[in-house]
């Protein structure tokens, strides 16, 4: 890697690439920059909501042909980083349009091998895993514990729940109390 | 959070969880922090509470650990994945079927409907001649738009298939074709004979066997699959113009959607221009005809496809001299992947020499030996080693498509005095850029080419077991400003002031990658080579090296005008003096690459975060300034 992709601040680094990199690159090499750089982080979010790595990998990557698309239009998007976690939210949100939009791709990739080795019965046993050590919180609880801990900011995350920042807080607070009060219990 | 208070009772309000949690996130006002901070400091019970937060989120932490995935599936088979998938988004008619749909519910478009909803009313006759113009052309024009964009459509998706399950890393594709020529006016057939290929998903070595129809058997590994070309043994059933086509185009007899398309690239239209599709049971036919009176006498080209899966199952190719018509059909007999066992390994462990005789087209009087299974031996005595000038247009030629800069591209001499470019780049395009640049001296014997991308550096080392796993530490950020922050926002915004560094650093970095490119053409030659350089050959080399000194001293320059106003340092005058010869030129871009080096890491520290204490200091001292004028003065000295 490049020593000027050291700088850990996705948003600053996001929009000075699709800056710097659209004069001279396509748009498919930035969206595919950027891929690589968030895909991870990404992925976890995706997974927690999915409960499934190969659905987190779709996800992830639907949402990135999106910003594509976005781009593509002119779009000005101002925090890349906050627009693909909404975009991966929504998406999992409705799933209904994942399988309709996606439905062509995931033809010609119906017989590709699973991203990794483990079974949809072994991802089933992770979903509950998660269930069960999250299940007293609440959606947006969860949410914005998980988007926090991928290093969002209020903002960000209230952007992407469609919330304020100072709701945020609250939810997170409210999140770890109970989790607490759960993760005591389980001792 | 309330922070006021009626000032004469200074009962402290408590903070509430939400507080806290904003607290430790750093997400309060800057009075608010403060508040929480005083009072944190005097209040025993919310301190207590805070820990607890704090512990609450560790936990947290844990358990979100345990339930991600153990280990995210690693990037490089993902991003692969991905280019392919962005590919197809970007050229398969969804997205401007989507594009269209999207720009019809764009607002601009129904703002233009109250223009013409009137019209409408008053000129019904006109809008229906409108309107039957437009369904004509839609009838009309539809049907070849469709044919020609599914056209794409099909290659896309074969591509993807090829890609997706032809090629895993780590085993080895067996393919068997076999090759009949047919005689469209007798509509007799001849058997040629069939190729066996193994392909090596590790060493990208191919190892052919071939028999002829008469028995004749050959056998040989070629160690680069882009160097697997031409018609070998079957030049002779081939028209000599047909021949001298297809061996033009590397192309060679196998059956698949890449080399498919080497046989396509110049048959006189552009992509799929005219190509069509017919399908008959379970196959697409991808048709692609030549243009009239194509100098190969190809009439056309037929790509057939598996309807279910896209998967390449043969092609065909039709010639036309004079009044014969052939059909040269490829058929896949059978494709599998086998596991890489030491005894298929073994078959890509040919001798290089071995691999020389894949190059040289094998006459055809070989074929008169009868030996029932005869291995093919011919060596090829390679003729001394490569020439500096040889050296030097090389590098020139890398320099025209900018493999020079910055990309782990290199040009190296084995121990036998050939030359081996290796290079390891982002994208599959950018390789077959450099290897078009390379085009005119790939054929060298003595010049030798390794590019690979990352993806199949990735899955290479993959395979050797030292892939590195990927974590996630989404946390663990200690600062998250660098050194200049400060500085830079006395006068931008958090935003500006972020930007301003993305591109100072990423400035420095280009000036940075110039001065290596610099160094890296002083380093390819001995002085005594230099001294036997033949002029022209020097000349090219004296000119590369001024076009990387040209862009450094802008590259420079621009970086300093940049930092003048926030950080500038008056004073310091250039360096003088003329280069004369070599050894001077030796010695000022020792100079340039050293100052390039220390300014570089002087503006890398300022701003890039850093978890070492940096300082700005070094950036404000007239030593810098000095030594970023020093620099583009010699810059511009290597110019003259």
């Amino acid at each position: 890697m490049e020593e000027d992709q050291a700088l850990p601040l996705p948003r600053a680094l996001a929009l000075e690439e699709a800056n710097t990199r659209r004069s001279g690159q396509s748009t498919e090499e930035v969206v595919t920059a950027l891929y690589e750089q968030l895909r991870p982080s990404l992925f976890s979010y995706a997974y927690h909501l999915t409960g499934s790595a190969r659905d987190a990998e779709d996800l992830v990557q639907i949402a990135f042909l999106q910003l594509f698309d976005q781009l593509n239009r002119r779009s000005d998007i101002r925090n890349m980083r906050g627009w693909l976690y909404r975009a991966v939210h929504s998406l999992a949100a409705s799933s209904a349009r994942v399988a309709r939009r996606d439905s062509l791709i995931r033809e010609w990739f119906s017989d590709l091998e699973p991203l990794d080795e483990r079974t949809a019965e072994e991802d089933l046993m992770r979903a509950e895993e998660i269930e069960q050590a999250l299940n007293l919180l609440g959606t947006r609880e969860r949410h914005c514990l998980m988007l926090r801990a991928e290093g969002l900011s209020y903002q960000e995350i209230g952007d992407v729940l469609e919330i304020s920042a100072k709701s945020v807080s609250v939810y997170l607070a409210r999140g770890l109390k109970k989790f607490e009060a759960q993760h005591e219990d389980n001792k | 959070m309330k922070t006021t208070n009626d000032g004469r009772t200074p009962v402290p309000r408590h903070l509430d969880d939400a507080d806290l949690i904003s607290y430790l996130d750093g997400e309060l006002s800057r009075d608010e922090q403060e508040y929480a901070r005083t009072h944190l400091e005097s209040c025993w019970n919310c301190r207590s509470k805070l820990l607890a937060m704090q512990n609450s989120i560790e936990n947290f932490l844990r358990v979100r650990k345990q339930v991600l995935p153990p280990e995210i599936p690693p990037s490089g088979a993902a991003v692969a994945q991905f280019r392919w998938r962005l590919f197809q988004h970007a050229s398969v008619p969804v997205t401007l079927r989507l594009r269209l749909t999207t720009w019809l519910s764009t607002a601009r478009w129904r703002e233009l409907l109250p223009d013409f909803i009137p019209l409408l009313r008053y000129r019904k006759a006109a809008f229906a001649t409108a309107l039957t113009a437009v369904v004509l052309m839609v009838v009309l024009v539809d049907p070849l738009h469709w044919n020609r964009v599914s056209a794409d459509e099909l290659m896309a998706r074969a591509d993807a298939y090829e890609f997706l399950h032809e090629s895993p890393s780590g085993r080895v594709a067996r393919a068997t074709v076999v090759i009949q020529k047919i005689n469209l006016e007798t509509n007799t057939e001849k058997q040629l004979g069939h190729i066996e290929t193994d392909d090596d998903s590790l060493s990208s070595a191919v190892h052919l066997e071939t028999e002829l129809a008469s028995g004749v058997v050959y056998k040989m590994t070629v160690h680069d699959r882009d160097k697997l070309s031409g018609l070998g043994v079957f030049s002779g059933d081939f028209d000599p113009a047909t021949a001298g086509y297809l061996n033009a185009q590397s192309w060679f007899p196998r059956v698949t959607v890449s080399s498919y398309r080497r046989l396509i690239a110049d048959r006189g239209f552009k992509g799929n221009d005219g190509a069509f599709i017919t399908q008959e049971g379970e196959t697409y036919q991808l048709h692609h005809p030549f243009v009239n009176k194509h100098a190969s006498g190809i009439t056309e080209t037929v790509l057939l496809l598996n309807a279910r899966n896209y998967a390449p199952r043969g092609v065909s190719i039709f010639t036309k001299h004079g009044d014969e018509q052939f059909e040269y059909r490829l058929t896949r007999k059978s494709f599998k992947l086998v596991e890489r066992t030491p005894e298929v390994a073994q078959l890509f462990t040919a001798s290089e020499t071995l691999a020389r005789s894949a190059e040289t087209p094998v006459s055809t009087d070989n074929r008169a030996i009868t030996d029932a299974a005869k291995t093919e031996t011919a060596t090829v005595t390679p003729p001394a080693v490569a020439s500096a000038e040889l050296e030097v247009e090389v590098l020139r030629l890398l320099s025209e498509v900018g493999a020079d800069l910055g990309e782990q591209v290199e040009v190296a001499r084995t121990n036998e005095g050939r030359l081996r470019v290796t290079g390891l780049v982002e994208t599959e395009q950018r390789k077959a850029e450099i290897l078009r640049a390379l085009s005119s001296v790939s054929s060298n014997p003595v010049v030798r080419l390794d590019v690979q991308t990352v993806a199949e550096a990735v899955a290479r080392q993959k395979q050797t077991g030292s892939e590195r796993s990927t974590t996630i530490e989404g946390m663990e950020v200690a600062a998250d400003t660098f050194p200049a922050y400060a500085d830079l926002r006395r006068t931008m915004s958090d935003e500006e002031a972020r930007v301003f560094a993305a591109r100072v650093v990423s400035r420095s970095h280009a000036a940075m990658r110039h001065a290596w490119a610099l160094k890296r053409l002083m380093g390819q030659f001995s002085r005594e080579v230099l001294r036997t350089l033949p002029p022209e050959a020097h000349a090219k080399w004296i000119s590369l090296i001024k076009n990387h000194a040209r862009a450094f001293e802008r590259e420079s320059a621009s970086l300093r005008q940049q930092l003048q106003p926030v950080f500038g340092v008056g004073g310091g005058a250039s360096a003088t003096g003329e280069i004369t010869n070599d050894a001077e030129l030796i010695r000022a871009v020792g100079q340039l690459v050293d100052l390039a080096s220390s300014n570089y890491e002087v503006v890398r520290s300022a701003f890039t975060i850093t978890n070492q204490s940096a300082s700005t200091s070094a950036i404000r001292t007239p030593q810098f300034w000095q030594s970023l004028r020093t620099a583009e003065g010699i810059a511009a000295k290597i110019q003259n």
